[in-house]
């Protein structure tokens, strides 16, 4: 009885396998891409029956698990140089990796925080003691941030209030929990709804290099041929009209 | 930048180290005393660190006693500012994530002494303090060195709590884990290794002082 | 008997009553003299009663307390235990001492220091009391263990052990009930006999009550105690040794003499 047990146990384990590697994708996808990517798996599941399986995580962060072999089959990053990370590794099965949206700079903070009007040169004023920035080494958003305060010549006079989260999805948590007042995150995560009933947001002023976010299908992909056709989907000028609705704009 | 973490981790484990054992050691003393439901629901909740992830002890006191709530208004007017991103909001952490380090081997030391020795303390006219100090305390030796060293270990090793509550900032809460966690996202493996190292190096260390003790009952 | 009105006396007056397990125990006896002996066969209760009087077990229900007669001071009278009246004095408050069967002496410490444990003059004046203190050697003596204080009590034998517990609890304070529970088994009989003898005298000198639980009427005779005789958890008889325990006399000698 144990060993049929056994025998049944074991089957269904490989059945479920054997059913994940059918129709799903592993996408690792950064941390601004958080509201933007069920939408996303939602509309291409219901286009192609693919369904699509998202890790998030700072750009970093998972370009340094692909590069230990994580079993990925698309990275979807938020700027081109962690993706070419995986490219120079020679885990990329493509020469160059894929631009496929442009990001936006955003400073938000919550409504009844009291700053108002918000504008990245109120950082210094005294009123704001904490602010949330992803980890400029780590996360592209941080890194466009940080830009944006040296063009402003504001680094030096910021750095006792600056607080450094591990990517952009903690940035946001942190201005959203109070601990900071204001914090430097993506146009996608200020725009979700719940972000836009607790908090106000301005663009930051375009001093900070462009956030074209690329992406790469993995070479050790057992999907290839699929992991393809979601890039190519993904860059279809039909996908990249509706990507204004999640705060991205078009790939140029 | 390494040995800014090392001493920052050093600071942290020792602070929590002496605050912990300061309420560890009376609350083990009540939870071994006697017997009721108060007593083990107290030694349950101590115990619930062990099962939950850091990550959520972290999350909670990132938010749940952050600016927005009553709690962590009364925290900010009390320490000046918020628990997140400062050593305190770290110790406190810390303190919670540990905690079973220290209660644990401390019941289990004072209920192994066995109820005569007070008994007979306090026949002879000691009061429950007094022979808590004379007699429990010097018997329990060896289980709170094990708590010491547990709780310090223990400390010096956490990670999840320090990554939700951190803010990563050098010197006031970037310890050694999130060194080490920085060092391989930047593919740095020569420094992490060291890191790493070190890491272990402490562990070690601590695990051979807490075996190579000779067994509790050296006094039978 | 003293003269009432004229002698300092003092009397302990107790009423047990208490169901645990086997146990069903309904006791009421007054110490009033200078030795008292509980005289039972072993698993009778008499340990659970001396736990009760010192404080370490709460019964059913029960009373206990001390009076003292000392003129030209008014009476007094002392509650350790009313459970009707909700008073039950700590263990460490209770002026009754207990040297319990099995002595737990402290491991960690030396025998001297687990003589001086507690010892008034070492609380009172805080200092390391020297061991040439008179009262400390005088205790040393009557328990006969001078030539042990150096030593740990895991290198002790039963019987040394049952010595030191002894001298710890006389140490600890004189003038006080003191309760001995089988205190003097694993002693040979030369030596308890002599032990005894010593211990009745410092207990006079001091005026300290003894309330002896034992089995071995050798013991109560050679204290020449009053006798409380316990049967099936009750006091059946109390009295003179010779009187109560005549029976039991009888036969030992007649045991002896074959």
């Amino acid at each position: 009885m144990t060993s049929k047990l056994c025998v049944a146990f074991v089957g269904l384990i490989l059945a479920t396998a054997s059913c994940l590697a059918q129709t799903a994708l592993h996408v690792a996808a950064a941390a601004d891409l958080q509201p933007v990517m069920p939408a996303l798996a939602q509309e291409y599941e219901h286009q192609t029956g693919v369904k699509l399986d998202v890790s998030f995580g700072s750009s970093s962060a998972l370009a340094t698990q692909i590069l230990n072999g994580a079993p990925m089959d698309v990275f979807l990053g938020a700027d081109f140089s962690f993706p070419e990370k995986v490219v120079a590794a020679n885990l990329a099965d493509q020469s160059t990796p894929t631009p496929y949206a442009t990001g936006t700079l955003v400073l938000w903070t919550r409504k009844d925080s009291g700053i108002s009007p918000l504008s990245i040169d109120l950082l210094t004023d005294p009123k704001i003691t904490r602010i949330a920035i992803a980890d400029e080494f780590h996360a592209p958003y941080g890194r466009a941030a940080y830009a944006a305060i040296d063009a402003l010549k504001l680094r030096a006079k910021l750095k006792p209030k600056i607080v450094t989260a591990e990517n952009v999805g903690q940035t946001a948590q942190f201005a959203e929990s109070g601990n900071a007042q204001v914090a430097f995150i993506s146009l996608t995560l200020a725009s979700t709804e719940h972000m836009r009933q607790i908090g106000t947001f301005e663009r930051a002023p375009k001093i900070y290099p462009k956030l074209t976010q690329c992406g790469v299908v993995i070479k050790s992909s057992s999907n290839l041929a699929e992991a393809h056709k979601f890039l190519s989907w993904l860059t279809s000028p039909k996908t990249q009209s509706t990507l204004t609705r999640f705060g991205l704009d078009p790939a140029q | 930048m390494e040995s800014q973490a090392l001493w920052l981790t050093l600071r942290l484990a020792a602070t929590t180290t002496i605050i912990l054992l300061a309420v560890a050691i009376p609350l083990a003393w009540w939870i071994s005393s006697g017997r009721g439901p108060a007593r083990a629901f107290t030694q349950a909740i101590l115990a619930l660190p062990l099962v939950l992830p850091p990550t959520v002890i972290g999350f909670y006191l990132l938010v749940g006693l952050g600016p927005l709530t009553f709690a962590g208004r009364a925290i900010i007017h009390i320490l000046g500012h918020p628990l997140a991103f400062s050593f305190a909001g770290l110790v406190v952490g810390s303190v919670l994530y540990s905690a079973p380090f220290a209660i644990m081997p401390l019941v289990a030391g004072f209920q192994a002494i066995g109820p005569e020795y007070v008994e007979a303390a306090s026949l002879l006219g000691a009061s429950p303090v007094r022979s808590f100090f004379d007699i429990t305390l010097p018997l329990a030796k060896p289980a709170v060195l094990s708590a010491i060293v547990l709780v310090f270990l223990h400390t010096v090793g956490e990670f999840g709590v320090v990554l939700m509550l951190g803010g990563n900032i050098p010197g006031v809460t970037q310890t050694l884990s999130i060194s080490l966690f920085d060092q391989v996202q930047d593919g740095n493996y020569t420094a992490a290794n060291h890191t790493a190292l070190l890491l272990i190096a402490f562990a070690v260390a601590g695990l051979a002082i807490v075996y190579a003790r000779r067994p509790w009952r050296q006094f039978a | 008997m003293p003269n009432p009105g004229t002698e300092r006396t003092t009397r302990h007056e107790i009423a047990i009553r208490h169901i645990a397990g086997p146990l069903d125990l309904d006791v009421q006896f007054t110490l009033d003299a200078p030795w008292t002996a509980l005289f039972a066969p072993s698993g009778a209760g008499k340990t659970t009663i001396l736990r009760i009087i010192a404080g370490l077990d709460c019964p059913n229900s029960g009373r206990i307390s001390f009076h003292s007669n000392r003129p030209p001071e008014p009476p007094r009278q002392v509650v350790y235990l009313d459970t009707s009246a909700h008073i039950n004095v700590q263990p460490h408050r209770r002026a009754v001492r207990l040297v319990a069967q099995r002595p737990a002496l402290f491991p960690h410490l030396s025998v001297l220091k687990n003589v001086l444990y507690r010892m008034p003059a070492l609380i009172s004046t805080g200092e390391e009391l020297h061991s040439h203190d008179p009262q400390l050697e005088s205790i040393l003596q009557l328990c006969r263990i001078t030539h042990l204080t150096g030593k740990m009590p895991s290198q002790l034998s039963g019987g040394e052990r049952q010595r030191v517990a002894l001298a710890r609890t006389i140490a600890s304070g004189t003038g006080r009930l003191l309760m001995l529970d089988e205190p003097f088994t694993g002693l040979e009989s030369n030596l308890r006999d002599d032990l005894i003898q010593d211990l009745k005298a410092w207990c006079q000198r001091t005026g300290t009550p003894v309330l002896l639980v034992t089995h071995d009427i050798g013991e109560v005779f050679a204290a020449s105690a009053q006798v409380l005789r316990m049967e099936s958890g009750r006091i059946a008889a109390s009295g003179p040794a010779n009187e109560v325990l005549a029976e039991e006399r009888d036969s030992l000698i007649r045991r002896l003499q074959r």
